[in-house]
């Protein structure tokens, strides 16, 4: 399981659920340093036929992650081979308006918020 | 070639009509060559013609086919700069929505984190340095207005030995409804009832006089003594009581915000001294 862990966030793939998970307080300083967090996505999505990302905990994302996560989408989405879908949560404010919009670059997208 | 009989013999003036006659099949016999090479002309030029064109027409198909190939080349790039254009106004759309987002995300933060910064744990209710930074405002707002600004201090009678006989949990639970009851008998907005500390608690009462203050004080100690919370081991009654120092002044420059503060807690202690479970709102010299 490949895991990117500092003390403000975490970012690991469980490849037995088929989820990528980013939790905690994600602030990165471009798009640049989000590469990783990006390649961890990507070589999850190429693993699995339906990769789910699990954003409920990530309590905070910068616009620098939000650009990072809608290339995400649209990488997938024109792979079109992968089922992709997120599970946020209804108490994080950026979650319930953010999510709705990715789905507009991918409307297949499935967005569950718990 | 013709045979004709000798006809200069039966007809003397014939050689004479057969000259122009011969001369005339020697013309036509070169017109004749003529057209045959002119037609040969016209045909030879009609191939090149028709292979020229042919050339032609090939040229201008493979252009064609050229052509055809760019037009669904550019109309396969038009639509994926179409579908690029569409994503980045999404990703810009959200990207600013998102930022808008987080702004109010932050801004709940640090209103949530001022406020908590200003709440008393325990009882909930704003703690001394809300209270001091109200007080403030409300002192400079009241001189400019030549207002009267009261204050009501109250201390819980015999609480050290409430929380000796009944436990620091019982007596957490005692703070926090005699806290409840102070607020309760607030009436203005503009009113603030505070923790001060331990077991004293403050109120701000601005655009009020010393007489309505010890009325809001009376109703105070009234609604304290209804909630009957027993406390057998008080010098002064069965249940709960409390002590309160009342004071009041229309600030000016030349009096400072600690004065006010210090006569009401003059008062509180003169209702100590006195028995407790009293309201005091003069001061004895």
């Amino acid at each position: 399981m490949k895991k990117i862990e500092t003390e403000d966030y975490k970012a690991y793939f469980d490849p037995e659920a088929s989820q990528v998970v980013l939790a905690g307080f994600l602030r990165l300083s471009g798009i640049d340093a989000y590469q990783p967090i990006m390649d961890l996505l990507l070589a999850a999505a190429e693993q699995t036929e339906s990769c789910t990302v699990d954003l409920h905990e990530l309590e905070f994302l910068n616009s620098s992650g939000i650009s990072m996560l809608s290339m995400f989408v649209v990488r997938i989405r024109d792979s079109v081979t992968t089922k992709l879908s997120f599970v946020g949560s209804k108490k994080v404010l950026w979650q319930v308006r953010s999510l709705k919009n990715l789905k507009r670059l991918m409307p297949n997208l499935e967005i569950t918020l718990l | 070639m013709h045979n004709f009989p000798n006809s200069t013999d039966t007809n003397p003036e014939l050689p004479a009509h057969l000259a122009p006659l011969l001369q005339e099949i020697e013309c036509l016999r070169k017109e004749n060559a003529d057209l045959r090479i002119a037609l040969s002309n016209t045909a030879e030029h009609g191939d090149l013609i028709e292979a020229e064109l042919y050339e032609t027409n090939c040229k201008l198909k493979a252009e064609i086919a050229v052509r055809v190939r760019a037009e669904s080349t550019l109309n396969t790039l038009l639509e994926m700069l179409t579908r690029q254009k569409s994503d980045l106004e999404i990703i810009v759309q959200t990207l600013m929505e998102h930022g808008d987002l987080l702004d109010t995300q932050w801004y709940e933060k640090l209103h949530e984190v001022v406020l908590q910064a200003g709440i008393d744990s325990l009882t909930q209710i704003p703690n001394r340095r809300r209270f001091d930074d109200y007080f403030e405002r409300q002192w400079q707002q009241m001189r400019q207005e030549r207002l009267p600004l009261s204050i009501i201090m109250c201390d819980i009678d015999a609480f050290k030995s409430y929380n000796d006989t009944y436990g620091h949990l019982a007596g957490d639970a005692c703070l926090k409804q005699i806290a409840e009851a102070f607020c309760k008998c607030l009436q203005h907005p503009s009113d603030l009832a505070a923790r001060y500390g331990g077991e004293e608690f403050i109120a701000l009462l601005p655009q009020t006089d010393l007489d309505k203050a010890v009325i809001v004080a009376q109703r105070m100690q009234q609604i304290i003594r209804d909630l009957q919370i027993p406390h057998r081991s008080s010098p002064v009654a069965q249940t709960v009581t409390v002590s309160m120092g009342v004071a009041c002044t229309i600030p000016d420059p030349t009096l400072s915000m600690s004065h006010l503060l210090q006569q009401a807690d003059v008062r509180l202690y003169a209702a100590k001294r006195q028995g407790k479970d009293r309201i005091v709102s003069t001061t004895i010299v």
